[in-house]
């Protein structure tokens, strides 16, 4: 009887996995050092101490924390992943090489160019990656505790003075190139292009607090609204259901986000008034509530600037996988918040995340959420009136 | 003789003279001899009142009966209940048969109208049940046929069991239809568990089966209250104005509110306040058969 198949393949990536490991407690002090040698192509030409932030879009610092996020994971899982060279790929390169993929969102053929790797090794590195990032880097996007709700509301009343306000909802696309095929219809958006949804919570800072992904470009803000797992706990009363402030005696103003105009009217869900020649105070309300809502477009305007994967028109992608590279975009999205990336700092400010989209409208309206906004705008004027 | 009434009677509707005939002579004389009408004949006298000694001969009949039983059971049995309920109910028969032909909805009212003895209800029952399915499936089979299917995976970080999870739309024009995918990865991972089961312990194998069994009909209830939402989708979104309105309108899904006539049925019982009936109502709306079997394997 011959070998058992593939236990040479594996005998050979256990032997790998060693030296990989050896390669990780050598420590990064002189990895940069290494890898930027092995960098060809127009990336190259950057240079200086920025050359690193120009090519990963990430200090040092949080890409360190990356690192020591997924390098459990990462060397758990033997591997036959090696430069052209035959050199293995550390966790540091593995890392770096998913981070310039994601973030460049150049083809898998430059991305291995420009790092001498052949462009299956650049998908498989990524993917494991994303798989690692999903498992090890939830706890960077989850629903505000108590605690951290409170200062959320505080901040959203310093931007514009909108009381209990909770964060900021807003839907964008992610592009993807697909065939013309009948198949592919429900993928098509009101743009006529071929996307993916993606609806966000936002709070002051631009952290994503709540994502829905996966859902097709075809579908509509309220839909997707509609079948998310946080539209069923507002429902239930299970979110939005801390402090409630006190405006006048016997009147509160409850938890609630906002929304655009795409959105329904809802208990816990506050859209701008619709129409012209509106009363001073519903003006008012829709200018500060605007202003609030800005968030929001910017979160996703950064996040498609910073991680051009989900900005640029992926070429037919597996729509079971790209959800999950959305997820990891938005994760690494927060973690450079969280670790208060000077990179990110320096970036300037956009809104325009869905360019060549006309803004939806829903009609649909509550009577819980046309008292709530009424009692909103009128706290507002007469809170302008006293300063 | 207590058979004279009921030999005269036969006599004068078969056009014999009623006397004068030597009857052994007579059968015998006939070229096709039928025995089966005489065991079948006995139960008609106690119908008559008023005949002679109608005990003894009641006795006889039965005896007679169940000896004949051995040789023509199928004759005898089949044709009691079929001559008794033409001659007793012949308008229903005429009306059943015209709903039969009308279609479903008079077929779904078969049961309802028939008489109130057990075997009757039973033979509505029976007669409507391969009628139902088909009135069910009929439309909602076709209204899937004409429905794009896409799966897709949708991550959402509010969703309770799990952020991941597998979708299946069902798209036709401006209505969409979401399910779960759920139920059917249940079965796969069953099979799955089957086998590795088979090294493990009976008893861990049964605790699986169980808890298994639990998250199934759990995930199940979940799945089909929070899904099964028909949303009309336009680019702008043009709903009415009240939100309890727009809602009413996403409830309309059809509801079989003559389900519980079917209830009659042994198997299932009547209990019209208990979950069974909720969780019926909701299976039957999207894949009969098999769902409501989970259903009771889950109870």
């Amino acid at each position: 009887m011959g070998p058992i198949r593939g236990s040479k393949k594996r005998k050979r990536a256990e032997k790998k996995a060693d030296s990989n490991a050896v390669a990780c407690v050598l420590g990064d002090g002189d990895w940069w050092d290494e890898f930027s040698r092995r960098i060809a192509g127009p990336v190259s030409l950057s240079s200086g101490t920025k050359r690193f932030e120009t090519i990963f879009k990430i200090s040092r610092k949080t890409f360190n924390y990356i690192c020591s996020v997924v390098r459990e994971d990462l060397m758990a899982k033997p591997s036959n992943l090696s430069f052209a060279n035959g050199k293995v790929l550390s966790v540091n390169d593995q890392v770096a090489v998913a981070l310039r993929r994601l973030s460049s969102g150049d083809s898998l053929l430059n991305v291995g160019a420009t790092f001498g790797i052949n462009h299956s090794t650049v998908s498989q590195v990524t993917w494991r990656f994303v798989e690692a990032m999903e498992q090890r880097g939830i706890k960077h996007l989850r629903w505000p505790t108590e605690e951290e709700t409170e200062k959320i509301k505080c901040k959203f009343e310093n931007i514009s003075g909108l009381p209990n306000c909770c964060g900021a909802i807003d839907t964008t696309h992610i592009m993807m190139s697909l065939s013309s095929d009948t198949s592919n219809e429900v993928w098509v958006d009101p743009a006529k292009k071929h996307s993916m949804v993606l609806q966000a919570i936002v709070d002051p800072e631009m952290k994503f607090r709540d994502i829905v992904t996966g859902w097709p470009g075809r579908m509509n803000n309220s839909l997707v609204l509609h079948n998310s797992g946080f539209y069923e706990l507002c429902e239930r009363g299970t979110r939005l259901n801390g402090k409630k402030i006190e405006i006048t005696e016997g009147s509160e103003i409850r938890e609630y986000i906002i929304g655009n105009a795409s959105f329904p009217l809802l208990p816990w869900l506050l859209t701008p008034y619709q129409g012209k020649d509106l009363p001073e105070s519903r003006a008012e309300f829709n200018k500060r509530h605007f202003a609030t809502r800005m968030v929001v477009q910017r979160a996703f305007a950064r996040l498609k600037e910073v991680w051009k994967i989900v900005q640029g028109e992926m070429w037919r992608p597996d729509k079971h996988k790209l959800p999950r590279i959305i997820f990891v975009c938005c994760l690494l999205h927060n973690i450079t918040i969280d670790l208060e990336d000077e990179v990110r700092d320096e970036m300037p400010l956009s809104q325009n995340h869905d360019s060549g989209y006309k803004q939806q409208f829903c009609d649909v309206a509550d009577k819980g959420g046309h008292a709530l906004r009424e009692k909103v705008s009128g706290y507002l004027s007469g809170h302008c009136a006293t300063h | 003789m207590p058979g004279s009434n009921w030999l005269e009677r036969l006599r004068r509707s078969k056009g014999l003279p009623t006397s004068d005939l030597d009857l052994d002579a007579f059968i015998s004389s006939l070229p096709n001899p039928n025995p089966n009408p005489d065991p079948v004949q006995p139960p008609a006298p106690p119908a008559k009142p008023g005949c002679g000694n109608p005990q003894v001969f009641d006795l006889m009949s039965s005896v007679l009966s169940e000896l004949f039983v051995m040789n023509a059971p199928a004759a005898t049995v089949a044709e009691k209940p079929k001559s008794s309920r033409k001659q007793r109910n012949p308008k229903l028969c005429s009306r059943l048969d015209s709903a039969s032909a009308s279609g479903a909805r008079a077929v779904a009212r078969a049961p309802a109208t028939s008489p109130s003895s057990a075997e009757n209800s039973l033979a509505g029952v029976k007669k409507g049940r391969p009628a139902k399915p088909r009135r069910k499936r009929g439309p909602a089979s076709s209204d899937f046929g004409a429905y794009s299917r896409t799966e897709v995976t949708v991550i959402d970080t509010s969703s309770s069991p799990g952020w991941k999870s597998e979708k299946i739309i069902f798209s036709k024009g401006l209505v969409w239809k979401v399910r779960d995918k759920k139920l059917w990865n249940f079965n796969r991972k069953k099979r799955k568990l089957g086998i590795v089961d088979k090294l493990g312990g009976e008893k861990e194998k049964e605790k699986d089966r169980q808890s298994l069994g639990e998250v199934k009909a759990k995930a199940q209830k979940e799945t089909l209250a929070s899904l099964e939402e028909e949303c009309v989708h336009k680019d702008n979104c043009t709903h009415t104005d009240n939100r309890d309105t727009t809602r009413g309108t996403q409830d309309q899904v059809p509801i079989p509110k003559k389900r519980p006539k079917f209830s009659r049925s042994p198997r299932i019982p009547a209990a019209k306040d208990s979950s069974i009936f909720r969780i019926k109502v909701l299976t039957s709306k999207k894949n009969g058969t098999t769902s409501t079997k989970n259903t009771l394997k889950g109870k």
